[in-house]
């Protein structure tokens, strides 16, 4: 979509962003595909976790990763399903 | 006297019940488009989603009017069993007027913000000085059920070409609904013209309507339900 993202497109692109890496990835890869800077990304996280969209873990080489809860992926059917809502409508 | 009776007597019921299926349709893409609104925050979605209140309501202030005027009238031409022409006067022909006004002003007013949202026309000022114009003359006209018909067949028509328009750069089928869902509004507008000399006129555009709607169920459900 053209323009300023909205905050609904920003946490989409987040949580899009951690599907596509097939449910878990790294902040730091996080921040480059959802084209956030390290304040905004940690603010979405954040919120992210109060909602119980992502969780965080730790990986084996003592890395922390991000992963997708069923409420994210809620959220992205649910995205999806209104954006082909304005999408049809012409909106 | 004044003419309020369009349908013909076997079909009463029927035309309240396809407006009431229009209104639950309607209703139902309002509220989405509404919910849409609350998470997006885009005035797009809002107004989209006012200009479906303004048509829900538009319908069922038609139903209403039907159901306060027309149908106590009813069991009197059936006791009498005598095809007659139902002189409205006093508080009927005031109802009628009022209802029939808001239902006009209300259906135009859908049409008109569907119309304006989906060519996403810039200029706020020309489409309040159209809308303004065009209730003015469709209430104080001397035709107005002519000119009232006539403009919504326009403002659909105008609504159709953009969504199938649209369609040719991005085919899906349920866009191709939509456009079908409003033609068939298009369509029904012309016929319910033609109600002024039969009134099976009426019937045939009170079909086409419920067909048009029955699209615009059915994209509503390929979207948020089926998916």
């Amino acid at each position: 979509m053209a323009g300023r993202r909205t905050k609904m497109d920003i946490i989409n692109d987040m949580l899009k962003s951690i599907q596509d890496k097939g449910g878990r990835i790294k902040p730091t890869h996080l921040m480059y595909k959802a084209n956030l800077s390290h304040k905004l990304l940690n603010t979405y996280l954040d919120e992210l976790l109060t909602k119980e969209m992502i969780n965080k873990v730790d990986g084996k080489a003592g890395n922390q990763y991000i992963i997708i809860k069923d409420k994210g992926v809620d959220f992205l059917n649910h995205f999806r399903k209104m954006r082909e809502f304005q999408d049809t409508f012409g909106l | 006297m004044i003419r309020i009776r369009f349908s013909p007597q076997w079909f009463y019921g029927y035309d309240a019940a396809i407006d009431i299926i229009s209104v639950i349709v309607i209703t139902l893409i309002a509220y989405y488009a509404y919910k849409i609104y609350t998470y997006s925050g885009r005035k797009t979605d809002k107004w989209f989603a006012y200009s479906f209140v303004a048509m829900a309501l538009a319908f069922l202030s038609k139903v209403l009017m039907n159901v306060i005027i027309y149908y106590p009238k009813v069991n009197e031409v059936v006791f009498e069993a005598v095809n007659l022409t139902l002189e409205y006067t006093g508080e009927s022909r005031a109802a009628y007027v009022l209802g029939f006004a808001l239902y006009r002003f209300l259906m135009l007013f859908g049409l008109y913000g569907i119309y304006y949202i989906v060519t996403k026309s810039q200029n706020r000022f020309d489409i309040l000085i159209t809308m303004g114009l065009s209730s003015i003359i469709i209430l104080f006209s001397s035709s107005q059920y002519f000119v009232f018909h006539v403009a919504s067949a326009l403002i659909s028509a105008g609504i159709v070409y953009n969504y199938l328009w649209h369609y040719r750069s991005k085919k899906s089928k349920e866009r191709l609904y939509v456009g079908y869902a409003f033609a068939a509004v298009f369509f029904s507008q012309l016929v319910f013209i033609l109600t002024i000399f039969h009134d099976y006129f009426y019937v045939t555009g009170q079909t086409i309507q419920l067909i048009g709607f029955l699209f615009l169920s059915y994209s509503f459900y390929s979207i948020v339900v089926k998916k």
